[in-house]
């Protein structure tokens, strides 16, 4: 008992010195080689940072191993962009047949401030979004980091909305990034064939 | 009377102490307010910026030393190749040794790091990376003492060299007007949101903003079309990707004012 | 019955062959220049080769292969302090340590399977716009690359001619005037008809802060730049380079081929031959030939392709027309063309 009371000391002591900013990593950056477990060194998933879904669930993106993932990043506001790319990925879905049961869509946003997971439910129903899809709410250093890691290029203007590349990106049921695709209203073809065949496996 | 001495030196000592310790130690009060990008988006306007505090100099190949010392998995051997290319630390000798041969690096900036490796470093002190408005802002500042016609002009200087075999030790290159050690003519430095959204590298033949660093078309948009030194800038940031570690690219961080 | 149909049909194939022989000839002799129909390009792949690489004034061995292929190249940027002239340096960018950088040979229909490394020592970003590759900014954005770094993109060799190649990368201006250029020839499905000697020739201006053959390292001046007033103006990147030991060479009777492309980054080059006539001008480096031309314009970002029959012996000098810049500014190069005097051509009267 006395143990775990020193322990909570230290551990509050830790803390207090190292000063952590808000928007820090949530998981420590220890937790890095700690979380890996079975997810592979590329994977996409080794970033421990947490995320909120439209339903206030906190997740990790290591919640999404066992199915290969859709993902694409957007902020809701957007007028042009971003309603287009989400349909890419619902015209996607629905080309996949029965196999889009197999498969996860995640789409996360770089609107940290304005896409708390009301703002993201909101989003998911004027879209019609069915279940299969997970929209992500992160802190503006979990969204950068993602973003470096799929390569997607953004940045915030001074009216609050963003300007992006558009990706859509396919990862395998481990999180590793197969395949991507750039751009809006393009030719899906060799996207779903890549998915179909991740699904299959 | 030797009392009163001892408890000076004492209460000197843990200044210096405290001081060493301090988050704010060696960093500079840079004062917010409006900076223009160079490269402007047909709907951006100038970014304001709170005053924040900047490290006076880069993060030296010491410093870090004491973050891989405290973070196993930043460690040559250890981390992984997501968060860093296998030119990591290509420099040091080990894990855990700059090495005897590098003597002269010990106070040198830190480079071969990828964004990752800064970034952990900059949450490990406490800090985090500055924006690239934050640095762009802070960077515009003149120089001391500088015989040099202008900014530009210095930094092509600089740019236009190729990189010396040994990297000169931090506070040995050039001092701005914010008391900013090297923020050119050292090393170039990785940027929170180096990735923005003007770049090079993938076609974004659908997007409706695009802007790109080719040709004329780049210039069309920036606010000095003769800021050469900006524009090498921004092509560079452009190239990288995070895991990237290259000979000539380290790190200062920044922190918010409370 | 079953006999009579057939040789009906066999007739009837036959009568459908003669017409579109005839009709794909009359087509052939009407358009003249079906080489450049890239519809007509067969795409499917024949196996891999690797590019030979040259640098000025040397052009790689004519191709033999006669089917597509995937060919391999693979460039290295530097930047490098060398010689500008025998007493001053200058902080190049390059294509593989040479100004200009490598001559690059493929055949129409072939795919180019290009690899761009930036050395480890670079300070700068750099990347490559092939102006014979249809693509986005000529392969410009696929082939960004940090220092350390290396960066792939395959391209198409759609169209015949000499295409001159160069780095993209903002400021663009400024990857040129250090030397960041070089030229890909695309031969024709059919080959380019056999000379003698082949030459790789490329002229670029260059602005430093000291003047014309100031000694010591100079530096790139900027303003000197937006002038367009510059202080060299060069073949093959060095005051000199193709004069004395470096002279071009050819013998009496020989045909010679000039590969001949202008970096830039502002002038445009009158390229002459003083002593010659050009026989065949590729005007602008494409397909359409002109003849017996005195000086043939190459604008910057260009390239032009000269045949020229070498009769009498001498030293023919090769130099940009806009005469200052071969006196003054280094635009002057050499073709020394030894063998028998021929009066019936020239002779020299007391």
């Amino acid at each position: 008992m006395k143990n775990i009371y020193l322990l909570i000391v230290v551990a509050v002591f830790v803390w207090s010195c190292n000063d952590q900013p808000k928007s820090a990593f949530t998981g420590s950056i220890e937790s890095h080689t700690a979380a890996v477990g079975t997810i592979p060194d590329e994977s996409i998933y080794n970033i421990t940072d947490t995320f909120t879904t439209q339903d206030q669930k906190k997740v990790s993106l290591k919640n999404f191993t066992g199915a290969p993932t859709v993902m694409a990043m957007i902020f809701t506001h957007c007028t042009y962009a971003c309603p287009r790319l989400t349909a890419d990925i619902q015209n996607i879905e629905s080309k996949l047949g029965k196999n889009s049961e197999k498969v996860n869509f995640v789409l996360v946003s770089f609107d940290s401030e304005r896409d708390l997971p009301q703002q993201l439910t909101k989003f998911k129903k004027e879209m019609k979004l069915d279940n299969r899809f997970t929209l992500l709410h992160g802190s503006e250093d979990a969204v950068r980091t993602l973003s470096v890691l799929l390569n997607v290029q953004f940045q915030k203007n001074s009216n609050g909305d963003f300007s992006h590349s558009n990706i859509i990106s396919v990862l395998d049921k481990k999180g590793n990034l197969v395949f991507q695709k750039e751009g809006i209203q393009t030719d899906q073809k060799q996207t779903i064939e890549q998915i179909t065949e991740l699904a299959g496996e | 009377m030797k009392i009163r001495f001892f408890i000076l030196t004492l209460f000197v000592f843990s200044c210096h102490l405290a001081g060493a310790q301090s988050a704010e130690s060696h960093m500079v009060k840079i004062v917010g307010g409006n900076y223009v990008p160079f490269f402007r988006l047909p709907n951006s306007a100038p970014v304001k910026l709170n005053t924040f505090l900047m490290d006076e100099t880069a993060v030296t190949n010491a410093e870090f030393l004491e973050f891989v010392k405290a973070n196993p998995q930043w460690r040559k051997s250890k981390v992984n190749r997501l968060f860093a290319d296998s030119n990591y630390l290509k420099n040091w000798e080990g894990d855990l040794v700059i090495g005897s041969g590098n003597k002269s690096i010990y106070n040198s900036p830190v480079v071969y790091v990828s964004w990752f490796a800064a970034k952990a470093y900059a949450q490990w002190k406490g800090k985090r990376l500055p924006t690239v408005a934050e640095w762009e802002h802070a960077g515009e500042a003149p120089l001391v003492g500088s015989k040099f016609k202008n900014l530009t002009e210095y930094i092509l200087y600089w740019y236009t060299k190729p990189n010396p075999k040994v990297l000169p030790n931090v506070k040995t290159v050039c001092k701005n007007s914010y008391g900013l050690y090297d923020m050119h003519g050292l090393v170039w430095e990785w940027t929170f949101d180096f990735n923005s959204f003007i770049k090079s590298g993938d076609s974004r033949a659908n997007t409706e903003d695009e802007l790109k660093l080719f040709c004329a078309s780049s210039s069309l948009y920036v606010k000095d079309k003769d800021d050469y030194a900006s524009f090498l800038r921004y092509s560079y940031r452009g190239s990288l990707k995070g895991n990237f570690c290259i000979a000539g690219l380290g790190f200062r961080c920044v922190k918010d004012l409370k | 019955m079953y006999i009579n149909k057939k040789s009906s049909t066999a007739l009837f194939s036959a009568a459908m062959c003669i017409l579109f022989l005839a009709i794909f000839s009359s087509c052939k002799q009407g358009s003249g220049d079906d080489q450049n129909d890239f519809t007509k390009i067969d795409t499917v792949l024949t196996g891999t080769v690797q590019a030979e690489l040259t640098y000025a004034p040397n052009v790689p061995k004519p191709l033999t292969y006669t089917s597509p292929k995937r060919v391999e190249v693979k460039f290295k940027v530097f930047e490098k302090v060398m010689n500008i002239s025998d007493s001053t340096q200058y902080t190049f960018w390059t294509f593989g340590e040479h100004v200009p950088g490598p001559f690059v040979r493929v055949r129409q229909g072939d795919l180019v399977d290009f690899t761009l490394e930036n050395s480890a020592d670079s300070k700068l970003t750099h990347n490559i716009d092939f102006h014979a590759c249809t693509g986005p900014g000529g392969g410009a954005e696929a082939s960004s690359t940090a220092p350390g770094q290396s960066t792939r993109f395959q391209f198409r060799a759609l169209q015949p001619g000499l295409f001159v190649y160069h780095c993209a990368t903002a400021p663009v201006p400024l990857h040129i005037a250090n030397g960041m250029y070089g030229m890909i020839l695309v031969e024709p499905q059919s080959g380019m008809p056999k000379v003698d000697k082949e030459y790789y020739v490329m002229q670029g201006d260059f602005y430093t802060k000291g003047k014309y053959d100031a000694p010591g390292l100079q530096d790139f001046d900027e303003q000197k730049a937006v002038d367009e007033k510059p202080d060299y103006v060069l073949f093959n990147g060095k005051v000199r380079s193709l004069v004395g030991k470096g002279a071009l060479t050819s013998k009496t009777g020989e045909t010679v081929r000039l590969y001949v492309g202008n970096g830039g980054p502002n002038l445009v080059s009158s390229f002459h031959v003083i002593g010659e006539i050009f026989d065949k001008v590729h005007t602008e480096g494409g397909s359409s030939i002109n003849k017996g031309v005195q000086t043939t314009l190459i604008p910057s970002g260009g390239a032009t392709i000269i045949d020229m029959k070498t009769e009498v012996p001498g030293t023919y000098l090769l130099v940009d027309h806009s005469i200052f810049r071969a006196f003054n500014k280094g635009a002057i190069g050499q073709l020394k063309v030894t063998g028998k005097e021929d009066p019936s051509i020239f002779h020299k009267i007391k």
